[in-house]
């Protein structure tokens, strides 16, 4: 069976202008994505991670290498005008700045701009909004002034104008970079209903560890390449490779490496603060057992 | 904080005037105008004073809201009152003051008192029609509707309409960035407001770079992400926000008419009573 | 005697108007030289009020800002004064920079406060080393730079006047693991170069009881807890209970705690739990 989306040897190259060498974000990157999946995109500041959610949505175009999205390929050709129209009703995307991507001054008259781009009939747009803000929790504020909401309500009307829309997928591109923990948590779990409870696609990028731990999926891309592709789990206990390019583990399993690294037998792959505790309590209730390593 | 000026400021509310077509409502605002500038007895004014009233009543806008709304215009009521009654050229009425070429008659306080009020009912109207009781994108929605007939020939109507409501989206974002850019500059110690103008406007220069090129940024990102939600100009697109009239707005289009035929019939047959303008 | 003090200070936004909002109330607080304390609190809590009151960006409403025992507000004429030995750093400071170079844009501070040309060069040099910014970036436009080398630049911006007290609104926002590390690393020199009074504004626990001597937390436009960090995490509850998070490794501390098993130590890094760790497994500290 094929994929919904799969890149393969995607590579993007951008400047090379004025006979300089051009910068390669992103290079030969394979990777396929199913309906229905849940997956966080970790990786540095310049890593090439927002790269590849820009390519997703087809804002750039690929340098060499292509991307199949739902049967359709998208080569360095690129594609009609059309055929852009319809990949985009497909995949949405919630960028960055909260600011910059609400287009309306009432937040269901933002909500609204997506279908009516699509050229839907009225009542179905309406039905839509009421549907879409629902499901963010921002149905009281339908009649507010979008820049009177803090960062997290903001970032879930966004969220709301792009489900309107009715997308097989979204890509969060950084959507949780520039709020406060709370923000993080709103759309964190706004994003983790639409994929448990719609069956949406979710690709989140982000470089916060205990947002990408819990996702199904962690892909961990530095310098333009796919370090690693697992489960959290898998992810986050290779400790060294994570710090080396950059990232961390969360604090739980950190402590784990450093005290193994002290020499105390302890078994690794523990992520949650309860598996942590148990490996803990086996090694300080000293009953010799050390654990499935 | 700079960021709580609102432009065009609306308050939400369910009146008559709040119901009606935002379309019929710049019609009406044009009547009212109309009728405002043709009105020459002070019976006429007086019985537009009492409708400005009674429109202010049918919007529920607190009177108080109305004067605040009034305020920021003193300056210039009295700068007109002055000007009116020091500059005027017009010789009738009683003469009450003459020094040099300076004259002053009453009939001067009429007309300059008369200027006054137009001034301020001009305002407190259009405030209750129009951006009171208006959100501004209705009333850009209205604008795109009204001017619709001109993209027969091109113009393009629907590009404009974006334009300005993206302009109103942004205008409360910018003002809140000039705070904030402004006080980071003024952390570094940078003076903005002394020194004399050629002074001042330099020293804007470290508020105003950061200003465009944030402003650039934003304009890219939010193209990025309308182009993402799919927007390609006005083609194939429908909108959630019908204009529909109502009887109610019939209605209200027949009784500005008959204010402004009142107000010309009333120029025509009152004759008593100081005519003025 | 504190290195900076506010004193009862109250503020209201838009006194008399229908947006009326008191965002700080009688707040009292103190900063101790060459100390490191952590601000936290939620959005809207009255941090970013209480902290452009500092360097008198915001005059308060009532009570007094008292820099070395002196109320700043003495001559509001000199308040630009204040701000050369109060250096703040906004959030996202990145937006700030306008000039046609790097090292011009560094300089700004300086050129504002009369300095001369050499002294200038010199300090900018200086302040740029401070935040791992190489000489040849300060002929380069500030637009040419990355993002992150754009923050390190602006916070440069607010270093190369020396203040005695540095104010920083989240100087890490947005930046992945490593940035983060890497500026809150350079001002912890600062501090530890100059013996200046640093205030740092954060969300993230984790930063506070990493590189802060004392937290004070914010809410509801009063101070809700104050004093060293270790006391500060000696009562989680507390922070739980204002809707403030604990770090992770100290959520597992707890969970310990909670199951029986006992530890002693500086529950709330990485480096203290394990340490307790390792003591009560008998090997003593670290290897």
């Amino acid at each position: 069976m094929s994929h919904f989306i799969e890149t393969r040897h995607l590579t993007f190259e951008y400047g090379g202008e004025n006979g300089e060498r051009p910068i390669r974000a992103l290079s030969d990157v394979s990777l396929s994505i199913d309906e229905g999946e849940y997956i966080a995109i970790l990786g540095h500041n310049g890593s090439g991670k927002s790269t590849l959610a820009k390519l997703l949505d087809l804002i750039l175009i690929p340098t060499a290498g292509e991307i199949e999205i739902d049967g359709k390929v998208v080569t360095p050709e690129g594609l009609s005008d059309d055929e852009i129209f319809e990949i985009r009703r497909k995949i949405g995307m919630v960028f960055q700045n909260p600011d910059n991507q609400l287009v309306a001054t009432v937040v269901e008259e933002d909500v609204a701009f997506g279908p009516e781009n699509l050229g839907l009939p009225r009542e179905e747009i309406r039905a839509r909004i009421d549907a879409a803000l629902d499901t963010v929790g921002m149905r009281e504020y339908a009649r507010h002034a979008p820049h009177k909401l803090s960062g997290g309500q903001k970032q879930r009307v966004a969220i709301a104008g792009v489900i309107a829309m009715m997308p097989k997928c979204i890509v969060f591109d950084e959507s949780t970079a520039m709020l406060d923990p709370r923000g993080r948590r709103e759309v964190t779990d706004t994003m983790e209903k639409l994929n448990r409870e719609n069956g949406m696609t979710v690709l989140h990028i982000t470089h916060y560890m205990e947002e990408a731990a819990r996702a199904d999926r962690v892909i961990v891309i530095s310098d333009g390449k796919v370090l690693m592709d697992g489960t959290p789990r898998e992810v986050f206990s290779q400790v060294e490779p994570l710090v080396a390019c950059g990232l961390e583990a969360p604090q739980g399993t950190e402590l784990l490496y450093e005290l193994s690294l002290c020499g105390c037998p302890l078994p690794s792959g523990r992520l949650t603060v309860a598996e942590c505790a148990d490996a803990l309590e086996t090694l300080l209730s000293g009953k010799g057992k050390t654990g499935d390593v | 904080m700079i960021s709580d000026i609102t432009l065009g400021q609306y308050f939400p509310g369910t009146s008559v005037v709040h119901r009606l077509d935002p379309r019929f409502k710049i019609i009406l605002t044009i009547l009212f105008m109309v009728a405002l500038f043709s009105a020459r007895n002070v019976f006429v004014y007086a019985a537009l004073v009492l409708f400005t009233v009674l429109l202010v009543v049918a919007s529920r806008i607190s009177l108080r809201v109305v004067l605040r709304g009034i305020r920021p215009l003193v300056f210039i009521l009295i700068f007109t009152l002055i000007l009116h009654v020091l500059m005027s050229t017009r010789t009738d009425g009683r003469l009450l003051i003459e020094w040099k070429w300076l004259t002053v008659y009453d009939m001067d306080f009429y007309r300059a008192g008369v200027m006054v009020l137009r001034i301020v009912l001009l305002v407190v109207g259009t405030s209750v029609l129009l951006s009171y009781t208006t959100t501004p994108i209705s009333l850009t929605d209205a604008i795109e509707s009204l001017l619709k007939p001109l993209s027969l020939i091109r113009v393009p109507v629907h590009e404009f309409a974006m334009m300005m409501t993206i302009a109103l989206r942004f205008i409360p974002t910018m003002l809140e960035e000039t705070e904030k850019i402004m006080n980071a500059q003024k952390a570094r110690g940078a003076d903005l407001s002394s020194g004399n103008p050629f002074k001042k406007i330099r020293a804007l220069i470290p508020v105003l770079i950061p200003l465009i090129v944030s402003a650039f940024q934003r304009a890219l990102d939010l193209a990025t992400a309308m182009e993402c939600r799919c927007y390609r100009g006005s083609k194939g697109r429908t909108k959630l926000v019908k204009l529909k009239s109502t009887p109610a707005d019939f209605v209200a289009l027949v009784l500005f008419a008959a204010v402004l035929a009142g107000v010309y019939l009333g120029n025509h047959f009152i004759t008593y009573g100081i005519r003025v303008g | 005697m504190y290195k900076l003090e506010l004193k009862d200070v109250t503020h209201v936004y838009g006194a008399r108007t229908p947006f009326e909002k008191t965002a700080l109330r009688s707040v009292n607080i103190g900063f101790e030289t060459g100390l490191v304390t952590g601000l936290i609190g939620h959005t809207g809590s009255g941090k970013s009020t209480l902290v452009q009151m500092m360097n008198g960006l915001i005059r308060p409403t009532k009570g007094t800002v008292l820099l070395d025992g002196k109320d700043i507000w003495e001559k509001p004429k000199e308040i630009r004064s204040v701000r050369f030995r109060v250096g703040l750093v906004m959030q996202y400071p990145e937006y700030q920079l306008f000039d046609e170079t790097v090292g011009k844009d560094i300089g700004f501070a300086l050129r504002n406060k009369g300095c001369s040309e050499e002294t200038i060069k010199e300090k900018v040099t200086e302040a740029a080393e401070r935040v791992g910014l190489s000489p040849a970036m300060l002929s380069k436009s500030p637009f040419d730079l990355s993002g992150g080398q754009r923050r390190r630049a602006a916070i440069a911006g607010v270093l190369v006047m020396d203040p005695e007290v540095l104010v920083l609104d989240e100087p890490a926002a947005g930046l992945d693991p490593r940035g983060r590390a890497e500026i809150l690393g350079y001002l912890y020199r600062y501090r530890e170069t100059k013996g200046a009074t640093v205030i740092l504004v954060s969300h993230s626990m984790e930063d506070m009881a990493q590189y802060c001597d004392r937290v004070a937390v914010m809410r509801d436009g009063e101070v809700y807890a104050d004093g060293t960090t270790d006391e500060i995490f000696s009562d989680p509850d507390r922070l739980l209970g204002a809707g403030m998070d604990v770090p992770e490794v100290m959520k597992v501390a707890l969970e310990l705690k909670k199951r029986g098993i006992a530890l002693e130590g500086r529950l709330y890094t990485v480096e203290g739990v394990r340490d307790a760790v390792l003591r009560s497994l008998g090997k003593g500290g670290a290897v």
